[in-house]
């Protein structure tokens, strides 16, 4: 008799996932540094003091030092006159700088049209800043300018005021 | 009559196939090179004594501010930036700080502090901002994380310090 075999074959085909560390934390840092405000307190007006027009008119100049000089057909009375003086107030190893006026600035005779233009503003703040040092907070700011004086029918005598605008930034 | 051996029925073939996947693990790594670790720096910001205000750097290092704050211009800041090692193909799941549990201390004075929320990564695999990154080809990917400080009106000035944790796991 014929003996029926049955072959049995088995096909076991195996699969291993290996994962190792599947996970991982790492710590980062934060810094910051506040510092106080920027603060500004005017100490003295930027003043041309009194000027007598002569004829058609000329130029006063005031520089950062207050130094003043005349050119053209102006005199100056010696008088009471400044550089505008600001106190700055800034953080220790700040670097500061400011920015002047760039366009004419108009002074009127009270309550007229009458008006003087100052332009050329000035200061003696050094180009790209003031630096505040490790334990500075405080510095004077002086600022000059040009004062354009026209003939008499022009700029008739009075009291001739304005203001102009100053920006200080941290850099 | 054909007999069979009983031994050779024993001696069935048996045809095992084995494959194994193996995963490297996943690692995280400081690349920026800094002294002290991966930072997340807001540089310097001058307080406001009335208001509040935000500072914010992307993932990017661009620096945005909000509210009343004014940023020092002069100060650098820096992206955190973190370097991923794994298996190439595969996709990874980044775990950052959740809103409310990360804060910066000043070192003068523990007491005074500030929040850091709205954490963000940017995996370079993604080219934009999201949790999840792609191993490349050669088993490598990486990503910087920014985030949003909050500056309270009146803020004390000083450096804050801080740290946190960010985990990435295979998806």
């Amino acid at each position: 008799m014929r003996k029926l075999i049955q072959l049995m074959f088995a096909v076991a085909i195996a699969t291993a996932s290996i994962t190792v560390d599947a996970q991982t934390t790492v710590v980062g840092r934060l810094n910051t540094e506040i510092v106080i405000p920027i603060t500004v307190v005017e100490n003295e007006q930027l003043n041309f003091g009194r000027v007598i027009s002569t004829g058609e008119g000329g130029m006063i100049l005031i520089s950062p030092k207050s130094e003043r000089l005349a050119t053209g057909n102006v005199r100056m009375l010696d008088d009471r006159f400044s550089a505008g003086k600001f106190l700055l107030s800034a953080a220790p190893n700040s670097l500061v700088s400011v920015l002047l006026p760039q366009t004419p600035q108009k002074m009127f005779l009270n309550n007229t049209s009458h008006e003087l233009t100052v332009d050329n503003f000035i200061s003696d703040v050094p180009t790209g800043g003031y630096v505040f040092g490790s334990t500075k907070t405080n510095f004077e700011v002086s600022v000059g300018a040009s004062l354009h004086v026209g003939n008499w029918s022009n700029n008739p005598a009075g009291v001739y005021s304005g203001t102009y605008e100053i920006v200080f930034t941290y850099n | 009559m054909l007999a069979v051996p009983a031994t050779m029925v024993a001696q069935n073939t048996l045809s095992a196939n084995a494959s194994a996947s193996v995963v490297i693990p996943i690692t995280i790594v400081d690349i920026s090179g800094l002294t002290g670790g991966t930072t997340l720096n807001f540089g310097a910001v001058a307080l406001d004594f009335a208001n509040s205000g935000t500072v914010t750097v992307s993932t990017q290092n661009v620096r945005t501010v909000g509210g009343s704050i004014t940023a020092v211009a002069s100060t650098g800041t820096s992206t955190a930036s973190f370097g991923v090692t794994g298996t190439a193909g595969k996709t990874y799941a980044i775990t950052l700080p959740a809103d409310g549990t990360i804060s910066v201390v000043s070192t003068t004075n523990p007491a005074n502090t500030m929040a850091v929320n709205q954490f963000l990564a940017r995996p370079a695999s993604a080219g934009a901002d999201q949790l999840t990154g792609t191993i490349g080809v050669g088993g490598s990917d990486s990503f910087t994380v920014g985030a949003t400080l909050t500056v309270a009106a009146g803020q004390a000035e000083g450096i804050y310090n801080g740290s946190f944790s960010v985990t990435a796991n295979y998806n």
